[in-house]
Order: structure tokens, then sequence, then C-alpha cells
């Protein structure tokens, strides 16, 4: 679907982010927290006043197919970050995050000051999804159509789909999954997405200050070394230069601990 | 792995794995007993049905006698007496099974306070293990109601001696010589009769189950009866029975001793439909209504067994009230069965306190229980959840500093410090423990996942990593020569020794040497689990000592690495961080046990034993960094010390002159100098030798400098110390090195 290299490499935002979007579901189901994902105006806000939940309930999703479709896009994502750099996709989450938390806020407000109103809009789902479907809206725009292609039922008719189109599905699937709740989300997203991407809310140039500084202390390899020479004694390394250029007399001391842990098994 | 692992592991799983419920094999006389025994119990069902309370009990078996008949002597359990009275019911002697001084103490408890009030009120949900002292009535002395085992049941098992007996035997279960002792009682609602919800959260009658265990102080007489019964949630009141083949309580009995006729219709009502969900649930086929029970021969037999064995009790108790409004509790029951994040504090959940007594009719024993104390059930299921989710990001940094540790000792000499030992002291502590998390996850349905994680990460840790570890250890240590303690303080150098070795033993390849660690690992893991597990029901005294032996024992996991470095006359075997984190990791569980007095696992309190461990531990650590600094033998009287080869020796001009290896590209410089190539790194190397014998080295840090191999070849000390990490030989003339 794309020129990208699979896997993570080099895109270290997508990297966290997809642990993030794994890890947060599972350890809240291991250690029974699930419930602070929860949000809906009764009871929550009315009769408990917990607030906490417009942040926790943006934080995590509570159904794996949700954590598996979720993961998927954005996987495919990570083509904004190529294209965007590790520095300006993490300022754009951020960005983008923060709109989502603040409209959820405001329907929330709407909520406690139109009586009525919280039958249609007093539930929320659990789970980013504002922030994924804006990230599409994003990518949608950014990022072009490879190829066209047509099927046809008869002679007459036929559907024209592009590459993107799995993306599109996905998205809808994930907007769908939990009823009427997360369609709304979905629909606070796009809106979100649009308004942004138009320029029309400010943030688009916003930048993560103090990024390089930040980046050089999580990944020490991916500023200094930009340029690495390959190296040529050992053949077996293809794609990752940036393990094998590493390889000083002492492998031990540097190897990364996904490494050891495998070599391990290989004994 | 290979093809006898795993044969091996399917034998252990076959073990390990519960098999089919074993149904006894029925003889037809056997079956013809069993259909006897369901239109019996559909009997007795038709008479609770009809029964009222102003009725007496009926042909109900075990209430075929009052008190008072067998305190007139009347032994003969026939229906209908003749002269009795069976159209009238009073709560005295002359109708019920209990003497009036118990029903007069029941009326006491449940009288105890009766007003509710809006402040404070009864626990609705009040499944919880309860803990407390009992004390054995012995001022008054009872008669003991005969009740016998309808007489077709008699010789079910083909067995006359056990079952007509005249006396109760000694060891009858629930038959309570100990004047004080322990109680729990373990209470839990019936919620789910027949995959069908029972006891809703708002009814105010609630049929209840209550185990009570009783033990003496040294456990000598430890006792286990299953109750049934009822409470009521508006005073607090429990009442509950045993049921057997020769009491069936539940199917009336129990409801006459529910002291008023409100109290009998609502338990009655409960009664029938718990009934007829749970054993007749097949009535509502209208046509058939005759004879479906859900009984079988197991049904049957144990009940029977528990005529035999045990004594029938009828318990009486109240629960303490609670300063918390119905409104409250009720939002406490629900947040503990389904989360939703209510703000409730869920440490200032009051416990439940109960207080009551039982009485056994066939054995005339009364027990009084003042003060039983405890936790809510689910309160004491999240404590355990956190307690286990602790204990996982434990296991987490054992396994990060296992693998650390064994990247670092990856090449043969690291590897050839290592203890095996060590590393098999602590693969079988987390063997069991994946056991036990094993065992644990089939019995705490609630906590199934963080137990069944833990399971996998100490599985994981035990028997990939450590063994994994102990494999490499083995082959790097097989081709060793035995260096026992004995030789080793002999002081032959070893040089000398290798000329001696005669058969070196046939070097083995890693997948020989992993069968056989894995057959032994997995042998003597099934061994200890079930020595673990079985020792849970020794008496009290030897299990306490069994604890105390196997944790120092197996807490002693430094000692052989201090060993072993003696062998070896090495000192850096674990890194620093290793010893440090994983002792640390290990002893967190012995202080949470041993030392917080609230501990979930309710082991009772021993600072001083932990002291211990916690002493014996440092004092393994201490040992290992004396030998750090010091050398590996420093306790050793030096006359003991056999010579190992020394790297640093004190060159002489002699020595020199004898050619000390070192012929070619030698440049003499001034003064006691000379200047080699390194042949590592081709720098020069100065080492320095004594004009005479007597002559001393200016300093011990220069001579630390250059190493010397024995076949007299000199490097920079850091150059051979890190060629030597991967291998033992001289990269010169490749003759072998002695291990630093």
């Amino acid at each position: 679907m794309s020129t990208l290299s699979t896997g993570f490499s080099n895109v270290p935002i997508s990297r966290y982010l997809t642990y993030l979007t794994v890890l947060i579901p599972l350890i809240a189901s291991l250690t029974s927290f699930k419930y602070i994902f929860y949000l809906s105006y009764s009871p929550f806000i009315d009769e408990f006043g917990q607030y906490w939940r417009l942040l926790t309930s943006q934080l995590g999703f509570i159904n794996e197919s949700e954590v598996l479709i979720s993961v998927i896009l954005l996987y495919q994502f990570r083509a904004l970050e190529r294209l965007y750099s590790s520095h300006k996709y993490l300022s754009i989450l951020i960005v983008l995050f923060l709109y989502n938390l603040l409209f959820v806020s405001i329907i929330m407000v709407l909520n406690v000051c139109i009586p009525g109103v919280s039958w249609v809009l007093g539930t929320f789902p659990s789970g980013p999804f504002g922030l994924i479907v804006s990230l599409f809206v994003i990518y949608k725009n950014f990022i072009p159509v490879t190829y066209n292609f047509e099927i046809y039922s008869n002679k007459t008719t036929k559907i024209i789909l592009n590459d993107q189109f799995v993306i599109y599905l996905l998205i809808f699937h994930l907007c769908a999954s939990q009823g009427w709740s997360s369609i709304r989300n979905g629909i606070y997203g796009h809106t979100i997405g649009w308004l942004v991407f138009n320029d029309i809310l400010p943030g688009r140039n916003w930048r993560v200050p103090l990024y390089r500084y930040l980046n050089r202390k999580i990944d020490p390899n991916s500023f200094n070394n930009e340029v690495h020479t390959p190296s040529f004694e050992n053949p077996e390394s293809t794609g990752d230069a940036n393990f094998e250029a590493d390889d000083d007399d002492d492998p031990a001391e540097t190897r990364p601990l996904a490494r050891q842990f495998l070599d391990t098994f290989r004994g | 792995m290979n093809r006898y692992n795993l044969i091996f592991l399917i034998i252990f799983f076959t073990f390990l794995l519960p098999g089919l419920p074993s149904t006894p094999i029925a003889s037809d006389d056997q079956n013809q007993k069993l259909n006897l025994f369901k239109s019996h119990l559909h009997q007795s069902f038709e008479l609770l049905q009809n029964s009222s309370f102003n009725h007496n009990y009926g042909n109900l078996t075990g209430f075929k006698l009052s008190y008072q008949d067998v305190l007139d002597g009347d032994l003969n359990q026939t229906y209908p007496l003749p002269g009795k009275d069976y159209n009238q019911y009073r709560n005295n002697q002359r109708y019920s099974i209990l003497p009036d001084e118990i029903t007069d103490l029941a009326q006491k408890v449940w009288d105890l306070d009766d007003v509710t009030t809006k402040e404070s009120n009864y626990f609705t949900n009040i499944t919880s293990k309860l803990k407390g002292g009992y004390i054995l009535n012995e001022n008054k002395s009872f008669e003991k109601l005969p009740l016998e085992i309808p007489g077709y049941l008699l010789d079910f098992k083909n067995d006359p001696i056990g079952s007509n007996y005249p006396e109760v035997p000694p060891n009858k279960i629930g038959n309570i010589t100990h004047k004080y002792g322990s109680v729990n009682l373990d209470l839990s609602i019936v919620e789910k009769s027949n995959n069908e919800y029972f006891n809703s959260l708002d009814s105010q009658i609630k049929l209840i189950k209550m185990v009570i265990e009783t033990s003496d102080e040294l456990e000598y007489e430890k006792n286990s009866i299953e109750t049934v019964g009822f409470y009521f949630v508006d005073s607090g009141n429990i009442i509950t029975s045993t049921n057997s083949a020769k009491f069936f309580s539940i199917y009336g009995g129990l409801q006459h001793l529910t002291l008023n006729e409100k109290n009998f219709e609502l338990t009655k009502n409960v009664t029938i439909s718990y009934l007829q969900r749970e054993l007749f649930g097949r009535t509502d086929r209208d046509s058939d209504d005759d004879g479906e029970i859900d009984v079988d021969l197991n049904f049957l037999s144990r009940n029977i067994d528990k005529s035999e064995e045990h004594c029938e009790y009828i318990s009486f108790s109240h629960i303490n009230k609670v300063n918390l409004t119905k409104n409250e509790i009720s939002e406490i029951d629900q947040e503990l069965r389904s989360p939703i994040g209510r703000p409730i504090d869920f440490n200032k959940i009051p416990n439940i306190q109960l207080q009551g007594f039982m009485y056994s009719p066939d054995c005339a024993i009364e027990i009084d229980f003042p003060s039983v104390i405890g936790m809510k059930h689910e309160l004491q299921m999240f404590r355990l959840n956190k307690a286990v989710i602790a204990g996982i990001g434990l296991l987490l940094v054992q396994i990060l500093l296992l693998v650390r540790q064994m990247s670092y000792s990856s090449t043969p000499s690291t590897i050839a410090r290592i203890s095996f030992y060590t590393i098999w002291i602590m693969s079988l502590v987390d063997g069991s423990l994946a056991m036990l998390y094993l065992i644990g996850s089939a019995i705490f349905n609630k906590l199934y996942s963080p137990l069944i994680v833990s399971a996998f990460l100490s599985f994981i840790l035990a028997s990939i990593f450590e063994i994994r570890f102990l494999i490499s250890i083995y082959v790097s240590q097989y081709n060793e020569r035995t260096l026992t303690l004995f030789t080793a303080l002999q002081g032959r150098p070893t040089d000398e020794e290798q000329t001696q070795q005669t058969n070196p033993p046939p070097a083995q390849d890693e997948s020989q040497v992993s069968g056989v660690i894995y057959t032994r690992f997995f042998f003597s893991l099934m061994i200890f689990t079930f020595l673990l597990l079985n020792s849970v029901m020794w008496p009290k005294t030897l299990r306490s000592n069994f604890e105390k032996i196997i944790l120092f024992a197996l807490n002693s996991y430094w000692l052989p690495q201090a060993y072993r470095n003696t062998i070896k006359g090495s000192h850096r075997s674990f890194k620093w961080w290793f010893i440090g984190g994983t002792t640390l990791v290990r002893l967190v569980p012995i202080f949470y046990i041993f030392v917080v007095k609230s501990n979930v696992f309710e082991h009772h309190y021993d600072l001083s034993f932990f002291m211990v461990i916690f002493c014996w531990l440092i004092l393994q650590i201490t040992l290992l960094i004396f030998q750090g600094i010091f050398g590996a033998r420093f306790f050793l009287p030096k006359k003991w010390l056999p010579k190992t080869y020394d790297y640093h020796p004190i060159l002489s001009e002699s020595d020199l002159e004898n050619g000390f290896g070192i012929g070619e590209g030698i440049r003499e410089t001034n003064n006691g100098h000379v200047s080699v190539d390194c042949a590592i790194c081709m720098e020069p190397v100065e080492v320095q030798f004594a004009k005479s014998n007597l002559d001393q080295v200016t300093g011990f840090g220069q001579k630390k400098q250059w190493m010397i191999t024995p076949c007299h070849h000199v490097f920079h000390t850091d150059c051979l110390e890190r060629h030597m990490r991967y291998k033992l030989q001289c990269p010169i003339c490749r003759s072998a090195l002695p291990p630093p």
C-alpha cells in the first residue's frame, strides 16, 4: 500500500503510540481498573463530579477489536510521520488530542447547562476515537492515492476503489463499534481534523518545544548518527544499519533489551 | 526438545490435570436404592410444600423425635409415634428437636438489637470469610438425639460396620472436645442455582451457605462443617444447619426453628424456589411430576458419608450493624459487584462481625462464637489482586535482571565462574511459584487473569531463562576437572593437575545436556511442589518448622556462589546490581508475609524469623563482597591456599636471563624496566623487574599493569582480560590459560 519499509523503523512516535494503545488497555484490564475509561454525563458528572474522566476516557479503548483496528490504522499513519518528521507529527498529535479533549468538555458543559440534552449527548465512548479520526483527516489530505482499481460486477456497473479504501473501511468500522456514542465522537474528530487542517483552528504550526533535547535523551542513536556507514564486514546486516554499526568489540554491553531477550532463545 | 522430554511432559501433565469426575460403579441394588432415595426426597419436598408453622414436622427424616421424646426414653424413630400430637407446634422441647435452653439462647442471640435506624443497618451481601475464637460450653449437658439413617440405605456400601454404629466414634467430624480454639466461618450467599441468578441484591431473605471450620490451637483437631441456611437482611439474623441422609433439615425442619410464623413462611418460600431450581428442576415438565430429580449416586453417597462421619449442627447467629445508610450499603454492593468507579473509599467499608452459637443434636455439643470478624469477600479479593499485581512487577524486574546478567555472562570464561546451584535454587523457587499460581488461577475465578499472567511470567522465568542459563553453565563447566574443595585446598598448582588427568569426559553438546537438565528440573520441581502442597495439611508445629527450614534453605542462594568462588579462586561472578536486585526482589515477598500484620495471605506476624533470613542474606552478600575485595579465599589461612596461577608475578633478573619468552622484540630500558610489545594492542608494555630476589618492586598498582601467561607471554592487563572473557587461550601460542 505504501512504499515505506515494513515495521516501525524511523518512526519512533508511531511506535510509542502503538505501544501505548496496546499497553494501556492491557494493564488496565490486568489491574481491573478498566472502569476509569468510562464516561457519561450521568452518573459520573452529575452525581459523582468525576471530571478527571474527561481525560481518562480519551486514553484507552476497552474492547480488543478497537485496539486492533486502531493499531492497524496507526501503522498506516506512519506514512504521515515520515512525511511530517517525528517532531511535527508529535506536535500535531498533541494539538489534535487537546482539541478533542476540549470539544468533549464543551459537549459536557452543554450537558450541564441544557437539561434535556443528556440522553442524546450524554454518553461517550471509551478510547481516543476522536484523535484517530482527526489524524485520518490529516492523513487523507496529505498522503496521495497511489492507484485506483475497478471491480466489475457486470458489464455496465463497476466500482472504482483506491488503495486507501481499506483505511476508510477501518475508520468506519472503528466509529461504528460503540454505536451512537462512538459515531458522534468520530464526527467530532472529523470536524476538528478538518478545522485544524484548514487553519480555521490555530495550532497546526505549533511545535513541541525542546524536542531535540528530549529526543536525544530518549533515543540517543536517532539524531547524532543520522549518517551511518553500514558495516561491510557483516554481510548479514541488511536493513537495519542502526544495530550492526554499533557492534564494537563488546556486543553484550550495547545490545538493546529486546535483542537480549531474543538472543536468549537463539542460544 | 527431544522425544523423551515430550513423553515426560505428557506424563507430568497427566498427573497434574484433574481426571473425569469419578462416579462409583453402581450395582443394581444401589440403583434401586437411589430410586428409593429420590422418591424419599420428593416426598420430603411435598411435605415442605404442604407444611405450615403450626403443624409439626411430620414424617421428616431426622425430625421424628422431639427432644422431650428422647428425655422420655423414646428412641424409636417411627412415624407416626403413638400418642404424639402432630397438629401443633410450639417453640419448646415437646415439639422441637432443640432443648429449651438452646431455644432460649437462640431467642437471646436473635434479639440482640432489633431496632433498625436510619444511620445503622445490616449488610445485604455478607459473603465473607470471618475469623474468631470458639468456646465449648461444658456447663450444660444435653441428651443425645438419636439420628438414624433411613433403613433402606443402611447397607448401601456393603459395609455393615460403617453404617450402623451404636455410639459416636471418637473421630467423628464436628465432635469438638477442646474447650477453646479458633473458628473460621466461610459465608457465601448463593448467587446462582443451575445457571440462573438467585437471591437478588434487594431481597429481604437470602439463602446462604456457611462452612464452619474449627480447630484447636495446635491444630490436632480440625473440623469442617458445611451448613446451609438463611440470612434475614432486616434483622441481621442467620440460621444454618447441616444436611445429610439422616437429617433432612432443609425440607422443613430448619424452617420450623426460625422461631416465628413470619420467618417460617419466608424461609419456606425461598427454600421451595431454591429446591425447585436445584434438585427438582424438571418438575416444570408438568406431565412427569413424579420422580425426575437431579440426583446421582455421587450425591447419595456423599449424603451417606456425611451422615456417618459428621455430627449434625444447627447454628444461630447475628450480624452486627454497621454505620451506613441502606442507600450506601446498596451502592457499596453494586460497586463491589461491577466496579464503575463510584466515589467510595474501600478502606472505610466496615468489617462484618458476627456472634452466635451452634448446637449439635446428635452429638449434644454446644459451641459459642462470642465474636467472629472479617472483611467482605470482594474487598479481600481486591487486596489479593493488588498483591498479585505487585508480584507481577517483581517477576518482571527479576526477568530483566536475569536477562541482562545472562548477556553479561555469555562468554565461556565468565559463565564458568557462575555457580550452577545458585541459579538452580532460584529456578526451583520460580518454577514452584508458577505451579502455585497455576493452581491458584483454577481456584480463584475472579483473579484468573492476573494469576495466569503471573503463572506465565514465572514459568517463562524458570523454565526458559533460568533453565537456559543452567544449560549453558552446565555445558561450560562440564569439561572442568572435578575440583573438590579438598583438592583445591591441597595446594597443587593447576598446571600439575593437568598432566595427571587421564580420561577427559566425552564432550556433550547442548541438546543432550538440555534434555538431562529439563528432566531433572521438572522432576525436582514436581516433587517439591507436591511436598509444598502436602505440607499445607500438616499439623501446625510441623508445618511452621517445615516452612522455616525450607525458607532458610531457599534463601541460601548466594552460598553456592561463594563456594564456587573459593574453588575457582575467582571473585567476579555476578554483577553487583544483579546480586542486589535479585536479593531485594526475593526478599520483598518474605517481608510482606512475615512483617506486614494485615497481609492478605493471613500469615502470622514473625519479625524475628524475617530478621534471621535478612541477616543470613546480608551475611552471604557480605561474604561475596569480601571475596571481591580481598580475593576469593581470604578467609582461609595462607598455607591452605592452593597455588592458582599468578598472572602478576614479580620478575627478577634471573627470569629475564632465562629467556622469559620475551626474547624477540625486547627493548631493555634502564633501571629495571623492560619494554615489550603487547601482541593484542601492539603498544609497548613496561615490565618492571627486580634486580635480585630480595628486591621489592616499587608499587603494587604498577605490577597490575601487565600480565604474564604461564607460557611466558606478556600483555596489558586490560587487553588480556578482555581477551580472556572470550577464550582461555594464549593469543600468541594458543596454549590453555588458567582462569584469572
